[in-house]
This record gives structure tokens, sequence and C-alpha cells, in this order.
């Protein structure tokens, strides 16, 4: 009762600090519904609410997100620059049951050339994996070509994209799928001192273009020491190695990636990989051409195509991570969506300035699947519109239909101030 | 000079941290994995589902299945229930009666395993407020490492759950 009183107060608060200071206010209102004629359903409807208010160097950002389970995600985020500092801010409300679910503050700053960061976090009692807490000191400079960079963690990690094993943390709705991604992920059993990582990047010797040293301490002692060499030239052109060597306290790993160079390409882009026997990987066994694709604009029209052909490891990306051939495995582990069952896609793209300020944009993605007892193969087509009224609103729409027929057609309005 | 000198600052900020931090009073236990039942959404007489896993081990859940009566639900259609995989999940096979209205199916992943994510989608007609129940006794988890997955609960109570809550390694 007391958690839905603060969101409700935090809300009302925020609805009349905005409305306070109007004029400085902007802001975003994006609604979508789609609908599944056969049996009539709502499949989908997403409204996100989002206000900007501006003052003194900082933003302040109230996003509410609406879906089919209703009122699902409060957002608060505030961000600026005070003094040397910059400082943002992310709180988080599962408004769905009126928790609080998660916050975070990054603090950053370059003093004597040193860059600093100050990442700090709490998960809430109110989502599994919970309660947490934890902060990372970030320390990074430079000599030379040499890149230092050290996290000292204190019950906390920082997602790092050169490194798998951080990842920041991601915030589900389990009713919904519906997610949340932040970049500090505070530890679920960790107090005090749990973890320090020192990275030295930037040095290279002989043919070694690049390598990379991580050594990871805990609180339990020596983790690991990782050695990551990329670029080794190996005198053939297209063909270069990676190697990742890692120590740790009772055991060493190494693994070899062989990397294939295929220059540029004029026309038609070739995804190939080189294969080697999962037995003894040190032998390369071929190439292997996993897909095709092909992009050319005319004025303002764009047409693409691409062919998957290693199906059992890539697919191709959904609309809204980019139609592009990705690995399974990398787009499950980033969170892109994908469709698991076309090995092809044919696209036109058309983007134009409206009438009355903005620009429309017409999308048409057709998809072809094995064994599809349609014409050539055909899977399902998508489309999607967005046509500018004026500069502030925007009509969307969009439908699939699919070899069972009309999949579902949507509609959505756009308004920004 | 001045680079250099911050790099060593640097570095040996780094090591005195390292050095001094480890003091003990750090003690740890086990985040246990969970299977989360989603709560129904329903939109008129349609509904849904989702079933994730959160803190899956053994570099993830590969493959689930459900015996008979390992899912059992009222005020459901039977005949219109779809699992659906999610996340590289394809489900192999499902069967769902109306009376009683229970189910089972088998599902797997063959390119990874799931950590912490959503792994399959019920879709159903409904007749009125719809339950939907997973009993553990009848549920079989396997890992991307091709072993079974026996310390985990069912959760029905939390709303959120968190992908890549860090946890200590080797946590004890």
């Amino acid at each position: 009762m007391i958690n839905r009183l603060l969101v409700t107060a935090a809300v009302i608060l925020s609805i009349v600090t905005f409305s306070v200071f109007a004029g400085a206010l902007s802001g975003t209102w994006q609604v979508s519904l789609s609908i599944d004629p056969s049996p009539f359903s709502f499949t989908d409807l997403s409204s996100t609410f989002a206000v900007k208010y501006t003052v003194g160097g900082f933003t302040a950002t109230s996003d509410s997100e609406f879906l089919l389970a209703g009122f699902i995600w409060q957002r608060f985020d505030v961000g600026g620059t005070l003094g040397a500092f910059d400082i943002q801010g992310d709180l988080l409300f599962g408004a769905s049951t009126a928790n609080f679910v998660y916050d975070q503050l990054i603090i950053t700053a370059i003093i004597g050339g040193i860059d600093f960061g100050l990442y700090w976090a709490q998960l809430s009692n109110a989502v599994l994996s919970g309660p947490a807490d934890g902060c990372v000191l970030r320390m990074a400079g430079s000599i030379g070509d040499i890149d230092v960079e050290s996290y000292f963690e204190i019950g906390a990690q920082v997602e790092d994209k050169n490194d798998d094993d951080f990842n920041g943390i991601t915030i589900y709705h389990a009713s919904t799928g519906a997610r949340k991604h932040y970049a500090t992920n505070p530890l679920v059993v960790g107090h005090g001192f749990t973890g320090a990582r020192l990275i030295v990047t930037g040095w290279g010797f002989g043919c070694i273009a690049d390598v990379s040293t991580t050594l990871y301490m805990t609180c339990h002692g020596f983790d690991y020491i990782k050695f990551a060499l990329t670029g080794i030239e190996t005198g053939i052109e297209w063909l270069n190695f990676d190697v990742d060597l890692m120590f740790q306290l009772q055991t060493k790993a190494l693994v070899l990636t062989p990397t294939i160079n295929l220059g540029e390409s004029t026309c038609i882009d070739v995804y190939a990989e080189l294969l080697s026997d999962p037995a003894t990987i040190t032998s390369i066994t071929g190439i292997g051409i996993y897909g095709l694709g092909f992009v050319s604009s005319f004025g303002n029209v764009t047409l693409k195509d691409l062919c998957v052909l290693g199906t059992s490891c890539y697919a191709i990306t959904t609309e809204e991570y980019g139609s592009v051939i990705e690995e399974r495995t990398d787009a499950l582990e980033y969170g892109h969506d994908f469709y698991p069952d076309y090995w092809e896609m044919f696209s036109i793209e058309v983007v134009g300035d409206g009438c009355c300020g903005g620009s429309y944009t017409f999308l048409a993605n057709t998809y072809f699947q094995a064994n599809s007892d349609s014409l050539f193969d055909w899977g399902m087509t998508h489309i999607e519109a967005s046509i500018p009224i004026n500069s502030n609103l925007f009509l969307t729409a969009d439908v699939e239909v699919d070899t069972s027929g009309l999949d579902y057609f949507g509609f959505g309005v756009k308004v920004s101030w | 000079m001045r680079s250099r000198f911050a790099a060593f600052c640097l570095l040996a900020i780094g090591v005195v941290f390292v050095l001094t931090a480890c003091m003990g009073q750090w003690f740890t236990h086990e985040q246990k994995a969970y299977l989360v039942i989603g709560a129904p959404v329903v939109t008129g007489n349609h509904g849904e589902v989702i079933i994730s896993v959160v803190n899956m081990p053994s570099e993830g859940a590969a493959s689930i299945a459900i015996d008979d009566e390992g899912i059992t639900y009222t005020n459901i259609t039977g005949t219109s229930v779809n699992a659906e995989g999610l996340n590289g999940f394809t489900v192999l096979a499902q069967d769902f009666v109306i009376t009683p209205g229970k189910g089972r199916l088998a599902a797997f992943n063959t390119n990874v395993g799931i950590t912490g994510s959503p792994i399959l989608k019920i879709t159903f007609e409904t007749t009125g407020n719809p339950t939907f129940t997973v009993t553990k006794a009848k549920v079989s988890i396997g890992s991307h490492l091709n072993t079974f997955i026996t310390n985990w609960e069912p959760s029905t109570s939390k709303a959120y759950y968190a992908k890549d809550a860090a946890q200590e390694r080797d946590a004890k």
C-alpha cells in the first residue's frame, strides 16, 4: 500500500512539476495498437508518454509505458553537467505492482588526464533475484598508445561492451516479456569489495597489431588473467588469427579464432566464415558462405535482399533490429529479435519529405521460408508506413500477412511538442 | 610526462585497492534458479502466459519437458491452446485437453542456453478468469551442457525479474 502511494505521489508530483514549468517542456506520446482479425483480438498495445524538462544544464525525463497488461513501467531519468562532473540518474518503478524496481547513479569526470567514473545501483526486493546494491569505481588513462582501465567493484559490476562477462542488467516484466536495460549491475550476493579488474590495451609488437590484457581479482583472490591477441598476420592476405589465452588458478585455456578478410565488395556482400573441425580446432576445413546481401538505392528508394544460407546458426533480425544477418547466439545474447523460419528477405524502402514537415517512410519486407506450399516458398510479408501530418504529428500503420492469412494489422500515432 | 605520471598513479591506486580490499566478511550464498510463470494477460476472450527462466546454471536452459498434467488450467478452451517458443526455443510437441484442463509439451534450443529471459509463450481463448499452473514435479529442464538442472524453483509471486543479476563466480 505504501509503495502504491509512493508511486502515485511520484507520478502526481512529476505531473504537477512539469505543469508548473510547462513553458520549458518538451515530449512525445507514441501509441500503437495491433489487431489479429481471426479470431478478433488485440495482440499488442503500446503507449509511451515521455516528458522532458530542461533547466540549468540538466534534463529530467518522465517516461510512462503502457502495454496490453496495463501500466508496466514508470521511469524517471535526469542527466546533466555540474562543473567538471557529468551526472546521470535513472529511477525505475514497476507500475503494475506499484513497486520501486531499480535505480542507478553515474558520475563521471576527467581529472588530471584520468577518466573517473562512479557507478552506483540498487535492485529492489520486488524483483526476483533481488535485493542487491553496490557500486563500481572506474579509472582510465593513457600512456602513449597504451590504454589502462581499472574497475574497482564494491558489490556491483559495470557493462563492458568489449567483455561478454560484463553485460549490465536487464529487468523483465514476467507477464509480458517487456524489458529495460541498465549499465550498472548490483551483485545479488555481494557485500563490500567483490572484485577488481585491470585492463591494458593498445600495445603490440612484431606482427601482432593489438594485445589486450585483463587481470581480474575477486574477494576470493586471483580469478583470471586473460591475454587477447587480435589481428595476427599469417602472410596470407585474407587470413588472420585472433588468440585468447586465459589463465585461471588450475586451468589454462587457449582459443584460436581464424578470421577471413574478403575485402570490400562492390555490389553483393558475401557473409563468410572459416570452418574448423570441432574435434581438431587447429585445422581449417573450409570456408563457409552463410549469407549473401545486396543493397542498392535509386533516389529515395532502397532495395535490399538478404539471403541466409546457414539457417541453423544465422537468421535475419526483425525490422526493429535493422533487418540484418546475425548469428543466432549473438542475437539471443544481446536481446535482438529475429525471424527463425525465414531464409530470405526482399525489401523495398521509400523515404521522402512529407508535405507538411517531417518525412514519410514506407517499408515492405517479403520473407521466404523453406518447405512452404505457397508460390516461390513465400512465407510472410511485413508492411509498415509512417506519414507526417505536420512536423509534430505522425500516423503509423503496419500489417503482416503470412501463409495462414492476415496475421495482424496495426496503427498508431506519434505526437511531439 | 604528465600522462605517464597519471597512468602510474592509476596503476598504483589499483594495486593498493586490490591488495588491501580482501579482508574478509564477504559471505555469499547461492543464487537460485527459477522457472517464472507470468500472470495470464487477457484481452477480451484472448489470453497468453509467458514462461521464463532466471539464473539457469550450466550455460543456461536449453530444453524443457513438461509431463502430462504438468500444466493445468481453468477457464481456458483446451482446443485453442498453443505454445510457441521464444528466444530460440522451438516447441517439439504439445498436447492440451479441455476436460480436465491439462497439458504437456517439449521444447528445446539447439543454439544456446538461456540463463534468463522468456522461453515460451502460451496463447489461448478464455471463457472467464483464467488460471494457469505448472507443477514442478512434472517439469524437467536440461542445460546447454546436456545435464539436468535440478536446483530450481517455480516462481509466480513476483512480477519482475532480472537477467544477468550478477553473482560472484563460484558463489558459496
